[in-house]
């Protein structure tokens, strides 16, 4: 009876044995990530996918409703918050944010590091690698001026800089955030290596907007070299970046078509793969939320010259008695988000040509973009003013495009700009940022909390 | 006729032998590992030679013993054994012929054998014969009923004639029995658990027969893992609640009905939809992380209990609601280390194992019960909100507040000149709707019960149906459930017996949004201002914000269907006395489909023309268990029980979900008519595989051990920890048998026990924990306000396909690992009239399956890892006393209390969970602990909050927060149970309660905005501060008192309360009169459940938490209260 027994106990451990090593049907283990080109393609659209969450709604909608431009008008009080000059630590919406660029970051240094140890083809390896950089280089500089801040007007410390993909977790991940400088020099490096690595272009137009290129890498330089005051470069970059090409793309059509001449890089969406823009501001009437709408005072400067086409991109909320960008209208919400166009390089141009005296072609650039909104040119005879008209012209071209916040306080006039600010819902008659240390946001405190060595933003801690 | 020793049962016409034989087939085909050995030894036993000796015993014990020694069975009537009177026998290693030639054909009588039954046959002129002797002994017919000294009929009694098995009967249902019997014979009454009474048959009767209990037999058996044992000897913490407990309840799921019931478990109803889920709790928390419910186990099947709906609604879904509570016979709460730790790495969170109803001997029982009622909430969510004037009222107050704070006066300019304007003009003209009454109704609830169970010596079955119809108290919710159960025990011999349990149920659930989101139906009734209407001019619903919760009630169109089945096949096979192996194969299959369309007057299906969603869920558990079982009785002195077993599970789960959007109109509302479409599914599978062993040993039942093992490796850890061990040790000393006792005879029972063991848990984790992975689902964030990548979206980039990484690898990932220390004493006085027990417990757990929080620079948030210790203790009482125990009036009371202390003794760093982070989680806090500025008060002068500060007194909104001191653990909880029996009528009130326990009232976060929104108000705000001097915890009605980063800790509330949970009185119609209308027995009730409330908590109902957690218990948003329900009830035995 005893080996009986035995018998079944010991067929059972053992079948038990095998029986428990079960393995994931939809996912694969991180050894076999790069183990073949068509995985380590998917693992760079996958950076993509992450670099959709920033880009989905988050760094427009926050800082637009954090600046002048947009409002929240719901319960939303992570971004009410914004709206108020208000961020708490513990602020939701600041956490997510935070959050996906060092996944962005962490998938980047896995093709970095693993690609080229890969047995594939050289050119193949330098478009991956480049790709990485270049999304590495976005979300640096992203966290530079979100949660650092800006060269010559605020901010010292910045990012915590990491680039090896990370394993398991130790205390060498306990990393100190590094200076500001060092996180936007970051940032360049990795641009420049981009710029050296990719493509000029892909075998298709689409392909070439989805995916990072040479066009989209000097895109991102000029705009780099913009916030940097490197004027020279900027305006070497950005002319390098429009490559001769006129505004020629309708604007309503930039926003409305998908991957048009007018966009050097475009983050896709579909149908599936959603784009929450509309969704924050068309009103629920239209099956959105429609917690966000303009500012009166952004309807107003939008609509103050009748001619001005971007006007008709602006529709009203009749319940709350709001006004709402209309660029992103698909009810299925699957518009593309224009990360880089031309326009802006155009106006990034101009800006660097009137900071180096250039005063008529800045406003020769500056004109362009106004042409095509069907507006007169403009002239100005000082730096000051034609500086002054460049980003009364940058508010009107990138409503809803989450521009607004960086190019005021980069300028050095956010504690002089938003002031006096109206909200629609506020119980506050209006709200002004009155703290320097208010215009970065707060590290989120579960970095804090998770990592002792992170200090905390003054105006935070 | 009859087999060889069946009794007066039904005559059975088949024979087995060949059908065991089909039986053991397949099973050798679905188990040959386990079972060659066991066909093998059924080889052994097939020789058809006889050995036998026996002398002036019955012809039927003759036959016995020849079955067992052959595959012969025999046919025969009760006239071959009287005819053939004593007779002896004395052959070895004789042929079957050769011994029934001489004992059948030598008594005048002959047989034939067909296949492997013999049939004897008696020729008439024996018979004639027997007849005619008849007289000798004149024979009377007896008639009477058997009753226990309180009057209860006791069915299935045996009554015959002393000595002679072959007269006698048992009993019927009611008790009644009917006997031929000699005159003057001595009749012999037996029932199980009472003493034998006997009394001579001089006159026909009828005969009233009390039986008296004995009181050495008292001792209830209890269900235990893998076993029963008496109550006696048992030396671990379980609590046992029976089926009578569970009557009259109008519940959709059996956990519910333990809300109570049985201390040291916690029952929370979360939400008062019809088969959503609960919360239970034994014992505390163990997991942060991981799953703190316990493990189910029904007839042996540990089941699915978690929630498998894809659509969540703000709620999950209750799996056991697929149960029919009235198949229960009864529930055993395993507590302690001593009782779960034979479930080993399940066990930490305690074991409720379900025990069905099965057949009993006797003839059949048909039970019809059947019972309808009306359901509407205890509370008028009304009170609960402000009226449209009020609502302006108010907004303009906070308006000039505002102004004042800000310029100074009412009549001071802003910059741009402007003076003060009140948003509402005319507040006494404000339009008041009322948007609860039309999304609240008076729910209906109908149930029908049938069951036929019986059965005699070789069969016993039950077969039950059900239907339960609950309409919930929010329009249109709805739960249906339809079961079937049938349960088979089946004799195939003295040695092999087989059993199973089908259970088959269909339930079907219509559903709203119900609590934690702006969604919610109740919440966005809340948000909605009294002041605006509810529909445009042109029909359409009116809305503001999001959702009218109008268009929630009316216009969702969602069924969940679930179809599950509830297998078991088990066949014990007794090899020796004592010695039996038993193996058990089980299914539990859940199959649900879950149809939701948005049609396009809602949000969600506007724009997009219609949106459609369907799922499918798949979960497949398969589950066998092989069990050895040796039962030892040394002179009735020593007894040892020994118990080893195998088992193994594995699980399967997979969906598929589809969406189609755009359709032609709302007519269409399946994918096939939608525009664009698109798709999602996965699968993924856990093992378990466990070997285990039991001893128990006990000296003249009076000084008891018990030591439990359990070997269990899961497919959930990680390659360097895949296998863990646990064991347990009890004691027990009955001191009440000590002869020093003896002087105090009201002691019927004082018995001391203690037990210490180590068990695990390892539910509520991803399949693949422990592995590193890249998949291509989008991982990582836990999503804000608008649309969230969240989890379970593709990590595709557009149209390009793309996979991203999900978790960082942790090979040494293993169970959390609970230690329990239980003490306690079981006390019975008065012959066990009054019972009392009482417990202590400590449990410590460690190695936590903690989602430790990584810096986010890595790419990640949360690494599992066991990291963290948790630590449960508490005092259990338990009194069930019968307090009046007359001939036509009995009391009964049954009290139970409990209190748990939990702390989290370890963690990595404090994290903060919930929306708004409002709950946290940090070492020497106990789990649920509120996070919020401490309001202290509101100065009377100012009307503004005076905040705890730092010692800077200066309040700074992102230092200044603290744990609240109030949580959602009770201090102590419980029930108490009276039951008055007086005649034919009966009444039970049971009361219900939870004392110390803190609720977050969110919907107060919300809807007492002091103007900050323009959502509408709780009723609370109008008790605003409003003039100095006034006294009040709410701030005057300004933005410095309302900012959107405050949490103030005034919205914690005292959620104590004391519920009549249910009151139930019954008659039951007097046998006699029942018995003319030819049936068994007639019970006619009425109860109502949640009858009365007395609680300070300003909700709708002090139980309920949103989308209740691991993490968060006790936050109240938007949720259904629970229902008053109100019905009558008929239960008819035939």
């Amino acid at each position: 009876m005893k080996t009986r027994v035995a018998i079944i106990l010991g067929v059972f451990s053992l079948s038990g044995c095998n029986l428990l090593d079960l393995e994931p049907v939809s996912q694969i283990t991180s050894n076999q990530a790069f183990s073949n080109l068509n995985s380590a393609e998917g693992a760079v659209n996958g950076m993509y996918n992450n670099l959709q969450t920033p880009y989905m709604w988050r760094v427009q909608v926050i800082t637009d409703v954090a600046s002048d431009m947009s409002q929240q008008i719901d319960t939303w009080d992570a971004l009410i918050a914004a709206d108020e000059f208000n961020w708490s630590v513990d602020n939701s919406e600041v956490e997510d944010l935070y959050t996906s660029y060092y996944r962005c970051i962490d998938i980047a240094n896995n093709i970095i590091t693993y690609v080229p140890q890969m047995d594939i083809d050289q050119s193949v390896k330098d478009d991956m690698v480049g790709q990485a950089y270049w999304v590495r280089g976005l979300a640096y500089f992203d966290l530079a001026r979100l949660f650092g801040g800006y060269p010559q007007v605020y901010g010292e410390l910045g990012a915590v800089i990491v680039t090896e993909p990370s394993s398991g977790v130790s205390d060498s991940d306990m990393r100190p955030r590094s200076s500001l400088t060092e996180t936007y020099a970051q940032a360049e490096s990795d641009l420049q290596q981009a710029l050296q690595l990719l493509p000029e272009s892909r075998s298709s137009t689409v392909l070439t907007k989805v995916k990072a290129t040479k066009p989209a890498a000097r895109a991102l330089l000029a705009r780099y070299y913009l916030y940097n005051r490197q004027w020279d470069l900027a305006e070497q970059y950005a002319t390098e970046a429009i490559a001769g090409k006129p505004l020629s793309v309708p604007f309503m059509t930039i926003f409305r078509s998908k991957n048009t001449e007018e966009s050097l890089f475009e983050v896709q969406f579909n149908n599936v793969d959603i784009n929450g823009l509309r969704n924050w501001y068309y009103p629920s009437n239209l099956s959105a939320r429609g917690g966000t709408a303009l500012h009166q005072s952004t309807y107003s400067a939008t609509t103050a010259d009748p001619d001005d086409v971007r006007a008709q991109l602006l529709a009203r909320n009749p319940t709350m008695n709001t006004y709402y960008p209309t660029k992103w209208d698909d009810p299925q919400e699957g518009d593309n988000f224009q990360l880089l166009r031309l326009a802006e390089q155009y106006l990034i141009r101009a800006e660097a040509r009137a900071e180096l005296g250039s005063l008529n072609e800045a406003l020769a650039d500056l004109n362009i973009v106004r042409a095509r909104a069907g507006l007169d040119p403009r002239s100005a005879d000082s730096k000051d003013a034609v500086i002054s008209a460049i980003m009364d012209e940058r508010r009107l071209e990138f409503v809803g495009e989450g521009q607004r916040w960086f190019d005021v306080i980069r300028r050095g006039l956010g504690l002089n700009t938003f002031t006096g600010i109206v909200r629609t819902t506020g119980s506050q008659p209006s709200y002004s940022l009155t703290e320097p240390g208010r215009q970065v946001l707060p590290i989120p405190s579960v970095e804090t909390r998770a990592n002792p060595n992170i200090v905390q933003n003054e105006a935070y801690q | 006729m009859k087999y060889f020793s069946l009794g007066h049962g039904m005559p059975f016409c088949k024979y087995h032998t060949p059908e065991t034989h089909q039986l053991l087939l397949v099973i050798k085909i679905t188990c040959c590992l386990i079972l060659v050995f066991v066909a093998g030894a059924f080889a052994e036993g097939r020789a058809q030679r006889i050995t036998l000796s026996l002398k002036n015993t019955s012809i039927e014990r003759v036959f016995q013993e020849i079955t067992k020694q052959t595959d012969f069975r025999f046919l025969y009537s009760d006239e071959v054994v009287e005819a053939a009177e004593l007779v002896s026998i004395d052959v070895r290693n004789e042929e079957l012929n050769r011994v029934l030639d001489q004992l059948i054909r030598q008594r005048g009588m002959t047989y034939k054998i067909m296949s492997e039954t013999v049939i004897i046959n008696l020729p008439r002129a024996l018979a004639v014969k027997k007849a005619e002797a008849a007289p000798k002994q004149e024979e009377i017919t007896i008639s009477g009923s058997v009753k226990d000294s309180r009057g209860m009929e006791l069915g299935g009694a045996t009554v015959m004639v002393k000595n002679q098995p072959t007269k006698g009967t048992k009993t019927d249902a009611s008790g009644n029995f009917t006997l031929k019997v000699p005159a003057g014979a001595t009749i012999q009454v037996t029932f199980i658990g009472y003493l034998t009474k006997e009394l001579t048959a001089a006159s026909p009767g009828p005969y009233a027969i009390v039986l008296e209990e004995d009181a050495s037999q008292l001792d209830e058996v209890v269900v235990v893992g893998y076993g029963e044992q008496s109550r006696r000897t048992v030396t671990s913490a379980i609590t046992r609640v029976d089926s009578e407990n569970l009557k009259d309840l109008p519940m959709p799921s059996p956990d519910q009905m333990l809300q109570g019931r049985a201390p040291g478990v916690q029952v929370t109803a979360a939400s008062g939809e019809p088969g959503a889920g609960i919360v239970v709790r034994v014992r505390g928390s163990t997991s942060i992380n991981a799953s703190s419910e316990p493990l189910y186990v029904i007839d042996g099947v540990p089941i699915v209990s978690q929630n498998l709906a894809r659509t969540t609604f703000g709620q999950p879904t209750n799996p056991l609601a697929d149960l029919n509570p009235s198949d229960i016979e009864s529930m055993e709460i395993l507590k302690d280390a001593a009782a779960t730790a034979i479930y080993g790495a399940r066990a930490a969170n305690g074991v409720v194992l379900i025990t069905t109803k099965r057949g009993k001997e006797g003839k059949a029982t048909i039970s019809v019960a059947a019972y309808a009622g009306t359901s509407r909430a205890w509370k008028d969510p009304n009170e609960l909100r402000v009226d449209g004037p009020a609502f302006e009222r108010l907004q303009n107050e906070a308006a000039a507040n505002n102004w004042i704070d800000r310029y100074g006066s009412l009549d001071a300019q802003d910059p741009s000149g402007n003076g003060f304007a009140a948003p509402y003009a005319n507040p006494g003209n404000a339009i008041n709707t009322n948007w609860m009454d039309p999304i609240m109704q008076s729910g209906g609830l109908y149930n029908i019960d049938a069951s036929i169970s019986g059965g005699n010596e070789r069969i016993r079955y039950l077969v039950s149906a059900n239907n339960f119809d609950q309409e919930g108290i929010m329009k249109p919710v709805m739960f249906n459930r339809k079961s079937f159960r049938t349960n088979i025990d089946f004799s195939a011999s003295d040695k092999l017996k087989f059993g199973t349990s089908i259970f088959y149920s269909n339930s079907r659930r219509n559903r709203i949004q119900n609590g934690n989101n702006i969604n919610s139906a109740l919440a966005n009734a809340f948000f909605y201002p009294s002041n605006i209407p509810p529909y445009n001019e042109d029909g359409t619903y009116n809305r503001p914000v999001w959702e009218s919760p109008l268009a929630i009630v009316n216009e969702t169109d969602y069924l969940m269907n679930t179809n599950r089945i509830i297998g078991n096949f088990f066949a014990d096979w007794k090899i020796v006395d004592g010695l039996v192996f038993r193996t058990t194969w089980s299914l539990d299959n859940n199959y649900i489909n879950e149809d939701n369309y948005a049609n396009t007057k809602m949000v969600a299906g506007a724009g997009v023309g219609g949106e459609a969603t369907s799922s499918v869920v798949n979960d497949l558990n398969w589950i066998n268990e092989n069990l050895l079982t040796y039962n030892l009785n040394l002179n009735d002195v020593h007894h040892l029980d020994f118990l080893a077993g195998t088992t193994f599970q594995r699980n399967r789960n997979s969906f598929v979900t589809a969406t189609g959007q755009g359709f032609p109109s709302d007519s269409f509302r399946k994918i096939s008519s939608a525009a664009t479409k698109n798709s999602s599914g996965d699968e993924s599978e856990w093992a378990i595989a466990s070997v285990f062993g039991r001893i128990n040993y006990d000296f003249q039942q009076k000084y008891l051990v018990s030591f439990n093992l359990r070997y269990d490796g899961s497919s959930r850890f990680g390659a360097n920890n895949r296998w863990g061990l646990f064991p347990s040790a009890s004691l027990g000393w009955v001191m009440s048998d000590e002869a020093f006792m003896k002087s105090m005879p009201s002691v019927s029972l004082w018995k001391w026990r203690v037990s210490y063991g180590v068990t695990g848990n390892q539910s509520g984790i991803g399949n693949y924990a422990s592995l590193g992975l890249w998949g291509g689902q989008r991982g990582g964030y836990r999503g804000g306000g608008g649309t969230t990548p969240g989890e379970g979206g593709a990590a595709s980039y557009g149209d390009l396909a793309g996979f991203n990484p999900v978790q960082l690898e942790n090979p040494d990932l293993k169970w959390e690992t609970t230690a329990q220390f239980n003490a306690g004493v079981d006390l019975g006085f008065f012959k066990n009239r009054l019972n009392i027990s009482l417990d202590y417990y400590n449990k410590q757990t460690r190695d936590l399956l903690l989602e430790v929080p990584v810096p986010r620079s890595t790419g990640y948030s949360v690494m599992l890892q066991n990291y963290g210790e948790m630590e449960n203790s508490g005092i259990e009482l338990g009194i069930n006393a019968t307090a009046i125990n007359g001939e036509r009036f009995t009391w009964d009371i049954g009290l139970n209390m409990s209190r748990n202390k939990n702390m989290i003794q370890k963690l990595a760093a404090p994290f903060n969970q919930f929306s708004r982070e409002y709950i946290r989680l940090e070492e020497g806090y106990p789990l649920y602990s509120f996070y919020v500025h401490e309001q202290l008060g509101v100065d009377p002068q100012t009307g503004n909050i005076i905040w705890r500060t730092g010692d800077d007194g200066v309040f700074n909104v992102n230092r200044d927060r603290f744990i609240s001191d109030k949580n959602a653990w009770p201090d102590f909880q419980g029930g108490l149970t009276n039951t008055f029996r007086y005649g034919d009528f009966d009444l039970s009130a049971f009361f219900q309660f939870s004392y110390g326990n803190y609720v977050f009232n969110y919907n107060r976060y919300f809807f007492e905005h002091g103007g900050e929104r323009t959502t509408g108000y709780s009723a609370q705000q109008l008790d605003r501060w409003q003039q100095p001097g006034d006294v009040t915890d709410i701030p005057r009605m300004a933005n410095i008192n309302y900012n959107v980063n405050y949490r103030p800790s005034r919205h914690i509330e005292d959620a104590s309360y004391l519920r009549l949970k249910n009151v139930s009185l019954g008659y039951s119609i007097p046998g006699g009169v029942v018995k003319r209308w030819g049936l068994g027995q007639i019970r006619l009730y009425v109860s109502g459940q949640n009858v009365m409330t007395f609680t300070k908590y300003t909700g709708l109902d002090p139980e309920v938490s949103v989308s209740p957690s691991e993490t968060v218990q006790g936050v109240d948003q938007g949720v259904m209260p629970q229902p008053r329900v109100w019905m009558g009830g008929i239960n008819v035995t035939f």
